[in-house]
């Protein structure tokens, strides 16, 4: 019984594993390892492993300037879903708003269409003027903004639920005006959570590829996911696409391991107030 | 509550509400207004004209994509809830390097569809790719199962599946946290419990695990339904060829420049979506009415 | 019905050893207590029983026959759990049921015997309720119930008093002792609450860092504690030591000498033989009343006669009478 679990386990573990390693393989693979003409079948392993296609990437525009769109777009949606975000969870988490539960509902509700439904209306209106004379950066992150929100608040609800009511009334009492209160007191209590929230949104964003597409649809200013899809109708080399695949890949992996980490912990801390 | 406010009470009030609303208008004001746009939208472009809306089901086009998409959430959903609850009971119970079993199973929601499926592709790509490679019997340590190369995206019911695989593959830790939450709300004392009163493991499976991991297969079935409906990115990438909604909808507003029919499909999705939440919902009801009797 | 022995018990987990070596013989019938602080190995050692742990080293016994091998439901042994562990989706008698139909009972005799727990326990017209809807004590009931209708030769009860409020337990003790009369099926009952060993018990075990200090009657244990743990565990407020060089009457200076606060006389004058002190507040619990002593660096509690005042801040002298004292080896802490 154990045996067959921990088999089980293995045999999972392959399935999840495989396809991230042969991404990594394609990556560093020589052009023969790629290029077999059939005569010989792919190896696991490169012949002749090489990083040739990380520094030919490097040395390529249209690929930098996608990254640095990304990074931009990302960074923008986290900017704004937080200042649009943390203080509505705030007035949720602490005052009585008459007709709560319906606000909440559409608070929510954008998220219940499909992004595949949603993506047309919104894509005819950012498309259109004034909005389309924003750059793309800022349209996608609109976008972006739209399809954290909702996430960011819910998070940060939580946040500031944990937070002790007594600290506020604490300040008050020694007469700080609420505003003072939230900035001075709060936030900071509140900014490793909400850091939660921020690195969610972040690779929403960076991984997020409909809206992304819809809206860069004719520029040639885009995001990575946008980017990798376009090239793949040059029918480019296994080796150039994974190499793509897994600088796109890298950050979130790497990012998901340690927010895991820090929710738990954060969670934990939560829970002994 | 006081009768009579003071003047400068009934100020302070009113300045404090004033905080409150200036604090939730923001996100408020800007959910609510893309909710309202996408509403307006869909609506307006579906009944424009000769009502696009209407004539959906005479559409050839959209009546096969319905049916696919019918059938990609109709075989993906269980297939999703049955790997989920693999992984979930596999991890269940702590052993030695638990955590980090279950930190590998997370990978896959941290990859972006789009890469997963663009690996997906990779692997089954025709004629030369390793899977073909491995089914042609081209490496020593795999038996022949084909003679010719198998082209994937070349047939629906290969593409189709390759989709679902993608789907499956990259949401199954999902499922398994609803799954795996579920299972850690059944105390290990009421598993005591039953052992002491002579249960054996697959008694106290049946007894206690199913029926009280009952609400948590519901909701991933409702999830993962409405989540299959309106998948794109799969099929977008591995089965160009046959559109599923989605897709439909995406080669309507980009290829065909239609944005009122894209639009019709996008509301009909929608319109899917709430019917299968409705009908599933109900059946979560009379279940959970059923168990009770149990 | 039956008698338990455990011989030379040892469990470990991993370094920590949660029982040591213990050895106890219990009758048929009785109801025995394991008491002790939190971590003494009293839930481990009644978990063992079940079969719920195995056993490091030593030798369980149900009715002259060597369980170790055996799994829970072969042992003839039913438990009642601290959370109850009721099903929360099988109503009351589905939980009464489980076991039954586990072990393939006719539909007779599981329809009879949940008839019979149902009365037994007071929970006619509860039959159709989920745990969720019942109330703390109507649960732990079914708790008791379920474990009751297997007719177990030995019920096991972890703590199951301790999620109950203060009343309610009250009462659920009184019902429990009550219940042991007319079932008299042998328990073992787990708890680390003193007062509830006392009041139950036919005899008590008392536990600590995985021994077994003493096992006795309650009247045993009160006036002859064998240990001074077991001295300042049993009763409330519990037993005052003080060092035998500050006791008069006492010979052995190195000894430490307990007394409990009831043997304590206490006089405003000064007494032959008598411990000066500062009498400190006054603990008013209605029928009882306790005055706190102040004697140097050491606080000793006095239950005073009803109609005893005495004010704050005054010197008071303390004497109990010499056959009162408990006189324990510093060193040891056994009993001299």
């Amino acid at each position: 019984m154990k045996i067959l679990k921990f088999v089980l386990i293995g045999v999972i573990l392959f399935f999840i594993i495989f396809p991230l390693f042969m991404m990594t393989k394609y990556s560093i693979s020589d052009r023969e390892s790629i290029v077999t003409g059939g005569e010989y079948p792919e190896p696991f392993f490169p012949f002749k492993p090489t990083l040739e296609m990380f520094g030919v990437l490097w040395s390529r525009s249209d690929f930098m300037k996608a990254g640095l769109t990304s990074l931009w777009v990302g960074l923008f949606a986290v900017a704004f879903s937080l200042l649009l975000g943390a203080p509505t969870a705030y007035a949720l988490a602490r005052f009585r708003i008459p007709g709560v539960a319906i606000l909440l509902f559409f608070l929510l509700s954008v998220r219940l269409f499909p992004d595949i439904s949603a993506v047309i209306p919104v894509a005819e209106l950012l498309l259109s003027r004034p909005f389309s004379l924003l750059p793309p950066v800022v349209l996608v992150g609109l976008a972006h903004t739209l399809l954290a929100l909702p996430y960011t608040v819910y998070i940060a609800k939580g946040v500031f639920e944990s937070i002790p009511r007594d600290l506020e009334e604490q300040a008050f009492v020694l007469g700080a005006a609420k505003s003072r209160t939230f900035f001075k007191i709060l936030t900071p209590l509140a900014l490793p959570g909400l850091g939660a929230a921020a690195i969610y949104t972040f690779f929403l964003s960076w991984n997020e590829f409909i809206f992304a597409y819809f809206l860069t649809f004719q520029g040639t200013e885009t995001t990575l996911p946008v980017y990798l899809l376009r090239i793949l109708s040059w029918s480019p080399q296994k080796n150039f696409i994974s190499a793509i695949s897994l600088l796109i890949c890298v950050p979130v992996i790497i990012f998901t391991f340690l927010v895991q980490r820090y929710m738990r912990e954060g969670l934990t801390a939560g829970a002994v107030k | 509550m006081s009768g009579s406010i003071k003047p400068s009470s009934l100020l302070l009030k009113l300045k404090s509400n004033l905080f409150t609303i200036g604090f939730f208008i923001p996100a408020f004001l800007y959910l609510f207004s893309f909710f309202v746009i996408i509403v307006v939208f869909l609506l307006k472009f579906s009944f424009s004209g000769n009502v696009p809306l209407l004539h959906l089901l005479s559409v050839d086009e959209f009546k096969a994509a319905l049916w696919r998409s019918f059938w990609f959430m109709g075989v993906g959903t269980p297939l999703q809830l049955v790997v989920g609850l693999l992984l979930a009971l596999l991890i269940q119970q702590s052993f030695k390097g638990v955590g980090m079993v279950r930190s590998l199973f997370m990978i896959p929601i941290a990859i972006p569809a789009l890469v997963t499926a663009i690996i997906i592709d990779l692997l089954f790509s025709y004629p030369l790719g390793p899977i073909n490679d491995l089914l042609l019997g081209r490496h020593a340590f795999f038996p022949q199962i084909v003679s010719l190369p198998v082209n994937w995206s070349g047939s629906e019911f290969l593409s189709l599946g390759l989709a679902i695989l993608g789907k499956t593959w990259r949401d199954m830790p999902i499922s398994m946290l609803i799954l795996l939450a579920g299972l850690h709300s059944i105390e290990l004392e009421q598993y005591e419990a039953a052992k002491t009163m002579g249960a054996r493991s697959w008694q106290q499976f049946k007894y206690l695990t199913l029926p009280l991991l009952t609400p948590a297969i519901l909701t991933i079935l409702i999830l993962r339904s409405i989540e299959n409906w309106k998948e794109f990115v799969f099929p977008f990438v591995l089965a160009p060829a046959y559109p599923l909604l989605g897709v439909l909808i995406e080669r309507l507003y980009h290829v065909e420049q239609n944005p009122a029919l894209a639009a019709s499909v996008a509301l009909g999705l929608v319109i899917l979506i709430a019917l299968t939440t409705l009908i599933f919902t109900t059946i979560t009801k009379m279940v959970r009415k059923y168990l009770v009797r149990v | 019905m039956a008698e338990v022995k455990l011989k030379n018990l040892t469990k470990r987990f991993k370094d920590v050893v949660a029982v040591d070596n213990i050895s106890l013989d219990i009758e048929d019938g009785e109801f025995l207590t394991l008491v002790g602080p939190s971590g003494c190995g009293k839930s481990t050692t009644l978990r063992a029983v079940a079969g719920l742990e195995n056993p490091t080293a030593g030798d369980i016994l149900i009715d002259g026959q060597r369980v170790n091998p055996l799994p829970p439901q072969k042992r003839h042994i039913s438990m009642v759990f601290q959370s109850y562990a009721l099903f929360p989706h099988m109503s009351v008698e589905s939980n009464l049921a489980f076991g039954l139909k586990i072990r393939k009972k006719s539909l007779k005799h599981k329809s009879e015997k949940v008839k019979w727990a149902i009365e037994l326990l007071g929970l006619s017209g509860f039959e159709k309720r989920l745990p969720k809807e019942l109330s703390g004590g109507q649960r732990q009931r079914v708790a008791l119930g379920r474990a009751l209708v297997l007719e177990p030769k030995v019920l096991l009860l972890d703590e199951p008093l301790s999620n109950l409020d203060a009343k309610l337990r009250l009462r659920m003790r009184t019902e429990l002792k009550r219940l042991h009369k007319k079932i008299k099926t042998t328990i073992i009952y787990v708890t680390h609450d003193q007062a509830e060993a006392m009041t139950l018990s036919d005899r008590l075990a008392v536990m600590k860092d995985g021994k077994i200090l003493q096992v006795g009657t309650p009247e045993e244990i009160y006036q002859k504690p064998a240990d001074i743990f077991c001295a300042g565990f049993i009763g409330s407020p519990p037993m005052n030591f003080v060092s035998g060089e500050r006791v008069p009457q006492v010979e052995d200076k190195n000894a430490m000498v307990g007394i409990r606060p009831e043997d304590l006389s206490i006089s405003l004058a000064e007494t032959k033989d008598g411990i000066v002190g500062r009498s400190s507040v006054t603990e008013t619990l209605g029928s009882d009343n306790y005055l706190y002593v102040d004697i140097s660096d050491l606080l000793i509690s006095v239950r005073l006669k009803p109609e005893e005042k005495i004010p704050e801040d005054k010197p008071v002298w303390l004497v109990a009478r010499k056959e009162k004292h408990h006189l324990f080896d510093k060193s040891t802490g056994r009993r001299v």
